[in-house]
């Protein structure tokens, strides 16, 4: 990599989730505008994978076009990549956490009002609610189907990321000792 | 990674984000800046350059930690209903492998034991922290126009 062109190269990328925001912000936006029926979690993905060519854009032309050598290129793009890639994909899970996640749930919900017990959450957000939320959502996402009274995988790829994460859970112990 | 492998199987932390933070992002900036400090064969801008590779990918791996952690109720129907392949589960049967306290209660605690929510004469508040950590949630998808998420 050369160090001449590096600190515009770096302040970019560093502002690469950003920019993954401001095209969330128009797709999100034109999703409501023309009513169209997008699964926010597939929006939120779409964005991320045009702020690929957007950054990749971006440092072309205002970067690497007007370099008299371009031999480190390859070098440069892959590791645009890299950062990107995980700072995108940080965004991404940040916002699919407003989107799934349980505890940022409950975390809004008493912001929202204020202290509740637990039986009036058992009562508001039930485990049956819980429960045919996450079956209609993987039904959504088209990785389960209900096939004569019964639910069946009709997809390995999410069912492949969630052996992954078993087998880290493992690593980390989680499974020896998940109350902790 | 080692360390937070070696950590989390003898002794795991209460406050998760926290550690990880720790050990992902401050243990190796201090390190990096060191490295910047006492090194003359390299320069800011290229510990800069690492930093920020190092950071990414890190920041991606604490996005995805929960999953593992708070033992995801659709990757665990995910993972029941491929073990019952090819005939399949029925909504009941999936069903009884979540009992209220797995998916709310567990939950909870967890939030109380990270110091985000307290109980008080029966009753759960958020704490400062917490209010400060739901916060940026909130606003994300009020900015983007979205109704809250369903959990």
């Amino acid at each position: 990599m050369n160090v001449e062109y590096l600190p515009s190269y770096l302040l970019l990328l560093s502002a690469s989730p950003a920019i993954a925001f401001m095209i969330h912000f128009i797709f999100a936006r034109l999703v409501q505008l023309f009513k169209l029926a997008i699964a926010p979690l597939a929006v939120a993905l779409l964005a991320v994978l045009t702020g690929y060519v957007v950054v990749a854009m971006g440092a072309w032309v205002f970067i690497f076009r007007d370099l008299p050598v371009k031999e480190s290129l390859t070098v440069d793009f892959i590791y645009g990549f890299l950062v990107y890639g995980g700072l995108s994909f940080a965004y991404f899970q940040f916002f699919g956490m407003t989107e799934t996640a349980r505890r940022i749930r409950i975390l809004r919900d008493l912001f929202e009002r204020g202290g509740v017990s637990r039986q009036e959450f058992q009562k508001r957000y039930g485990a049956d609610a819980m429960f045919f939320v996450r079956l209609e959502r993987l039904s959504a996402w088209k990785q389960i189907e209900l096939k004569d009274g019964r639910y069946v995988l009709i997809s390995r790829k999410l069912h492949f990321i969630a052996l992954l994460i078993a087998f880290w859970a493992d690593v980390l112990g989680f499974s020896k000792n998940p109350a902790q | 990674m080692l360390l937070h492998i070696l950590l989390w199987r003898l002794k795991r932390p209460n406050r998760h984000a926290l550690s990880l933070l720790f050990i992902f992002i401050i243990i190796p900036g201090v390190f990096l800046a060191s490295v910047g400090m006492l090194s003359e064969n390299i320069s800011w801008t290229e510990v800069c350059g690492i930093f920020l590779l190092h950071a990414s990918l890190s920041f991606a791996y604490i996005q995805v930690y929960p999953a593992s952690q708070a033992d995801s109720p659709s990757f665990k129907i995910l993972l029941h209903v491929g073990k019952s392949m090819p005939q399949g589960m029925t909504a009941g049967e999936i069903q009884a492998l979540f009992p209220a306290a797995v998916l709310l209660d567990a939950r909870i605690e967890d939030l109380v034991r990270a110091t985000l929510v307290s109980e008080k004469d029966g009753k759960l508040s958020l704490t400062k922290q917490g209010e400060l950590l739901i916060r940026p949630f909130i606003y994300l998808r009020q900015i983007l126009g979205l109704p809250a998420g369903e959990g």
